[in-house]
């Protein structure tokens, strides 16, 4: 039986780990040291135990009285509790700052190529960020368990072994084939896991499209039903969870009858040689309890091969959210390699591919001052295009060159070209903190942004002005506010190239105009996606997605009104 | 929130599922008996020894500790899998309820939570309280239940020894209720910060295209950074909170430990004990020991529960049904009228003393400049917000008094952003309705120009796929399967190009054909039908692709309200110079 690990399986976390340890190697020794300590100190009561039952009968170690080995017992329990404190102390600060060092790694590949393969959904996305960035901190603990059980097993076997060989092979040796048996059938439960996973997130993600989408659940009356399709969604979790459940519940129980089991075997084994008086009370009462000890590391080995398959889901799942190859970037702390933003005059003419199922070819050029208009029907790739054009998208199978050099579209980024999505998003916070998220823009440059983007009248109207909050994620703006302040963000920078979708679709008459005037008297080079024809009247040139061979040039006898 | 409030609690939850609960408790009384007896069998077998009986008066009791080891586990297994089955069921109906609360919450608490925050209480804390659940029904009671038995063990072999332990464990419930007790509201901090910070992390992943357009990373890296740095404080002390009760039992074992050894040492001394029984005295305080740091195990997730248990019992609380008026609506198309409505929105957006009426089978559209306040008063009329002054009465009937699922079903609302869920298609239709048939779906689609997808009803929709126009679209879809007698659309067109909306634009008057409806736009121009610029020409009062009648917003307040045949000739109206201005600025940009 083999772990299912292909060329695209499970990525192993290991190098991972390994890095995130060398970020902060100190405070990892000294949890580690006493972790192991710790773990190492449980062989203790056993000994002691046996000491005492030896007492009773014939003497103790080190001609030892019953005060003696009272006093032991109670000052190694103490001595105990003093290590876990010491261990907890600079553990839980290690697993919170790698848990965190980890989420802005991964935020930093999230921005890097925001559209990635997996986890689209800002719901599944955000479980990422939460559940697996926690499940990897944890994972940085494996090799100190994993050192402290091997410590404990082998010096436990030691002492077992110098009572009495025989009897450690009797016991022993059927307990580890149990648990190699049951070992072996874990590594069958990678693929549960991955279900209960999914089951997981498609709960996370409804959860996030219903909050969403209340107004229109709310209005629809629909809102009773979204939460029966949660129940149903709810449901196939519980079954995916219980599968899984199943196996480990069955394997915990096997495990946690060894104690009991490894006894009856001690008593069988021994009955004649305790008779004789060859095996002592308190041989016996050493074995028991060491025996005891052994089910609970066996369960601990159990749970070591539980973080481990968790952390090789986690590590695939943060890859996921990446780009290909993220896991060997996961740990590192680095930002991702920062493109320089590209001097855009120089570039003037773009040559690439439909972004849809067609992927005819298209040129098109941008002149300083000039408005470029990507028209289309619905679906006809006018949104996708940009989102390729700005560096939103990894796809490898468009090619997009300027000026016959194919550059990293990334490189299109502030201060000399400027994106507005469609429906622009803020974060919580005023709007001159949502004006200010790469540079610290001047009054002047603020102002300027507002005017150009016709949103000057609008902030003077409010009574805090520019330090107006604006809602979680903008939602106290309008649509028209919204998309106005988008472009005041944009523009704040004072790009030669702005790239903009839609831009007027949320726009009265009015403030459009004020938003012409103010965008195309400053030679600043626009690129639109729009379909209106008040836009495309407007327009320079234009270039039509929907038309069999998209060709550029003036706007045609089609294209006006 | 006192323990007795929070145990019965847990037990109303459990309702509904206390048979499983009773085989759990008969599987783990199995368990803990069988646990108990194994020692109390060595024991005997250790008196023979000590008898120097034959070993065939030994080799029974061994063989009843080998039954016993296999019986343990099969009983372990029973309850295990009762108790996990139990914790689903309770916390997967807990989920949905506080998801209908959510829901219910009034749009200002809606808009000042992120979807984030929402999936981090719904799914976040009721995955603890969960946890607790399993705690409580599985380790927690039997860990009792089964230090319990190790005391009564203890008293049965050795009165004195049996109440000095009782006395150590009364000593650390007691020291450990104070921890729990003080370590409350450092949960409830963390449970805060934790919140906070994924908050955040929502609103970073949601806003994603615009960080990395803006090439924000180190923007986005500052706010993340900051939130967990506020964040880290609480989480430190509430983590060590539950890790002091766990080295207080460490400790106190070890007490407990030597204590048996100065107490039963002399006892076998003086012969008042057979060595069989000292062991069995000193398995039962192991036997002690085991339950009880399985329990301190859970308490970090146990104090971690607290503070996610009284967030979930705060807002279960909330839960009522919606009050309910229980008047009927008339059938056919509804009057409206409007009197002196009332709501501000953060002191930004809002509508002040709007009064109007709309006649049955009147259309009417709201213009006015961006941050009017026009969908601030579709979200009134579709009942979605409740005025803070002012009436609204549709059907002649006050709107507080109709019942909430006829109004459902009579109004039609579509919102400015059109939303999906990741469901099927047929779901995203219907909106999770199972009563309407597939054919009406398929119609739906068919009306709005998306007839090719039906044989896609019952794929999952991947919402992230769709352009804006299919959403619009698709949205547009949902009010063709209902039958309403008010339609509030909210920019309906805004977002299709021209030959999308000329298709859908005579699809969207015949379906508003015979009925009551508001239409929300900043585009005059989508009032004119795209073919006929002169809005006069096309028929008896109505020409076909127009409006009744227009109400001009002006920060929040009705400036114009008139119908459109005499407004649109009217120069000096304001929507006469709306108009104007509009075909001016087109005009103007043409080549």
């Amino acid at each position: 039986m083999s772990a299912p690990s292909g060329p695209s399986g499970t990525a192993t976390p290991w190098a991972v780990v390994a890095r995130l340890i060398h970020r902060d190697p100190w405070r990892y020794a000294v949890t580690a040291t006493f972790w192991v300590l710790w773990h190492a100190w449980a062989l203790l009561p056993g000994l002691l135990a046996a000491a005492f039952f030896d007492t009773l009968q014939h003497h103790g170690p080190f001609g030892w009285g019953l005060g003696d080995v009272a006093a032991a017992a109670a000052a190694a329990g103490l001595m105990r509790a003093a290590l876990m404190l010491m261990a907890v102390q600079s553990g839980v600060a290690l697993h919170f700052r790698t848990r965190v060092r980890l989420q802005l790694e991964l935020l930093g590949l999230v921005l890097q190529y925001p559209e990635s393969r997996a986890a689209r959904a800002p719901g599944a996305l955000l479980s990422t960020f939460r559940d697996d960035g926690e499940r990897l901190a944890l994972a940085i603990d494996w090799p100190f368990d994993a050192v402290a059980g091997l410590v404990f097993w082998v010096v436990g076997l030691a002492i077992l072994w110098s009572v009495s060989p025989a009897l450690t092979l009797k016991v022993f040796l059927p307990l580890v084939a149990v648990v190699g048996v049951a070992s072996a059938a874990r590594t069958r439960l990678t693929h549960f896991l991955e279900g209960r996973r999914a089951a997981t997130t498609r709960v996370t993600g409804f959860l996030w499209d219903i909050w969403v989408g209340r107004d229109t659940l709310a209005a629809a009356g629909a809102e009773a039903r979204a939460v029966q399709h949660l129940a149903r969604l709810g449901a196939e979790r519980r079954t995916a969870e219980l599968r899984d459940r199943r196996w480990l519940m069955a394997l915990e129980a096997v495990f946690g009858g060894t104690a009991q089991l490894g006894s009856a075997l001690v008593l069988l084994a021994a009955a004649a040689a305790m008779q004789q008086g060859r095996f002592s009370v308190g041989a016996l009462a050493l074995f028991a309890t060491y025996l005891v000890q052994v089910a609970q590391y066996i369960g601990f080995v159990g749970y070591l091969m539980d973080s481990a398959r968790e952390a090789g889901v986690a590590v695939q799942r943060l890859a996921d959210a990446g780009l290909p190859g993220s896991a060997q970037a996961l740990g590192r702390g680095t930002l991702p390699p920062a493109t320089g933003p590209v001097r855009l005059p120089s570039l003037t003419e773009f040559t690439g591919t439909v972004p849809t199922a067609t992927r005819r070819p298209i040129t098109l050029r941008v002149t300083p001052g000039h408005l470029t208009v990507i028209t289309g029907a619905v679906g006809s790739g006018k949104t996708t295009l940009l989102r390729h054009l700005v560096g939103l998208v990894d796809d490898p199978d468009i090619l997009v060159s300027w000026n016959g050099v194919a550059i990293d579209p990334r490189q299109l980024r502030p201060p000399h070209a400027a994106y507005v999505p469609e429906h622009p998003r803020f974060l919580s916070g005023t709007i001159r903190d949502n004006l200010a998220w790469t540079t610290h823009p001047s009054a002047g440059a603020v102002d300027a942004a507002l005017a150009r983007s016709a949103l000057e009248a609008t902030v003077a109207r409010f009574p805090q002005g520019l330090d107006t909050p604006v809602g979680v994620g903008g939602q106290a703006l309008s649509g028209g506010q919204a998309t106005r302040l988008a472009l005041a963000r944009a523009l704040v920078h004072g790009p030669d190239l702005l790239v903009a979708d839609s831009l007027t679709h949320a726009l009265d008459a009015d403030s459009e105009e004020r938003l012409w005037q103010g965008l195309l008297d400053e030679g600043t080079a626009i690129l639109l996606a729009s379909a209106r024809p008040g836009v495309l009247r407007r327009a320079d040139d234009v270039i039509d997605l929907s038309s069999r061979s998209p060709r550029f040039g003036r706007p045609g006898p089609l294209d006006s009104p | 929130m006192g323990t007795v409030g929070t145990v019965s609690y847990l037990w109303q939850q459990l309702r509904g599922a206390r048979a499983p609960v009773a085989a759990m408790g008969g599987a783990l009384a199995a368990r803990i008996g069988l646990t108990l007896a194994s020692p109390w069998l060595v024991g005997r077998f250790l008196d023979g020894v000590e008898r120097h009986a034959p070993l065939s008066q030994l080799q029974p009791w061994a063989v009843g500790v080998l039954a016993a080891a296999l019986l343990t586990p099969v009983a372990a297994y029973a309850a295990g899998i009762l108790a996990y089955t139990v914790e689903w069921t309770v916390a997967n109906r807990l989920r949905g309820r506080l998801a209908a609360v959510a829901l219910a919450l009034p749009v200002p608490r809606h808009r000042a939570m992120t979807p984030g925050e929402m999936v981090e209480r719904v799914d976040g804390d009721v995955a603890a309280l969960g946890g607790l659940l399993s705690n409580l029904g599985l380790q927690v009671v039997a860990s009792i239940a089964q230090a319990l038995a190790a005391l009564g063990g203890l008293w049965f072999v050795n009165r004195g020894l049996g109440l000095m332990l009782a006395g150590l464990v009364a000593l650390v419930a007691w020291a450990w209720e104070r921890f729990r007790r003080a370590a409350v509201p450092l949960v409830e901090a963390e449970r805060q910060g934790s919140a906070d910070t994924y908050g955040l992390v929502g609103e970073l992943v949601a806003a994603r295209d615009d960080l990395a357009a803006e090439g924000a990373l180190h923007y986005a890296h500052r706010r993340l950074a900051h939130a967990a740095g506020r964040w880290e404080p609480s989480y430190v002390r509430a983590e060590l909170s539950g890790y002091v009760a766990w080295a207080l039992l460490l400790g106190a074992f070890g007490l407990a430990d030597g204590a048996t050894y100065l107490v039963s040492g002399p006892l076998y001394f003086g012969a008042h004990l057979p060595l069989g029984t000292v062991y069995v005295l000193v398995a039962y305080v192991g036997l002690l020991a085991a339950p009880l740091s399985s329990l301190r195990e859970q308490i970090a997730e146990l104090q971690r529960g607290q503070g996610s248990l009284r967030r979930v019992m705060a807002w279960d609380r909330q839960f009522s049904p919606a009050a309910t008026g229980g008047c009927e609506l008339p059938p056919g198309p509804l009057p409206l009228s409007v009197s002196r409505l009332r709501w501000r929105h953060d002191g930004v957006r809002g509508v002040h003393d709007v009064s109007f009426a709309l006649a049955p089978r009147r259309h009417l559209a709201v213009v006015g400049a961006s941050g009017a306040g026009k969908s601030t008063l579709a979200t009134l009329l579709a009942h979605l917000v409740e005025p803070e002054g002012g009436t609204i009465h549709l059907g002649g009937i006050a709107l507080p008094q109709v019942d909430p699922a006829a109004l459902r079903r009579r109004i039609a609302y579509l919102p400015q952003t059109p939303a999906l869920f990741a469901a099927s298609l047929m779901d995203n239709l219907t909106l999770f309705d199972p009563a309407i048939p597939t054919h009406r779906a398929a119609d739906g689609l068919a009306a709005v120009g998306l007839g090719a997808w039906t044989d896609r009803l019952q794929h999952p929709l991947d919402p992230s796929t769709l352009s804006a126009g299919e959403r619009e679209l698709l949205a547009l879809a949902r009010v063709w399967l209902g039958d309403p007698g008010l339609v509030i659309l909210d920019e309906p067109l805004s977002r299709l190009d021209r030959a999308h909306r000329g298709e859908v634009a005579t699809r969207w008057w015949s379906l508003l054909e015979g009925r009551t409806a508001v239409i929300i736009t900043h585009r005059l121009t989508t009032l004119v039908s795209d073919s006929s610029v002169d809005p006069r020409g096309a028929g008896p009062d109505r020409p076909h692709g127009t409006v009744d009648e227009i109400l001009v917003l002006d920060e929040g307040r009705v400036v114009e309200h008139g119908s459109f045949a005499c407004l649109v000739q009217d120069p000096m109206s304001r929507f006469g110079q709306l108009l104007a201005a509009e075909r001016a600025a087109d005009a103007a940009s043409a080549p």
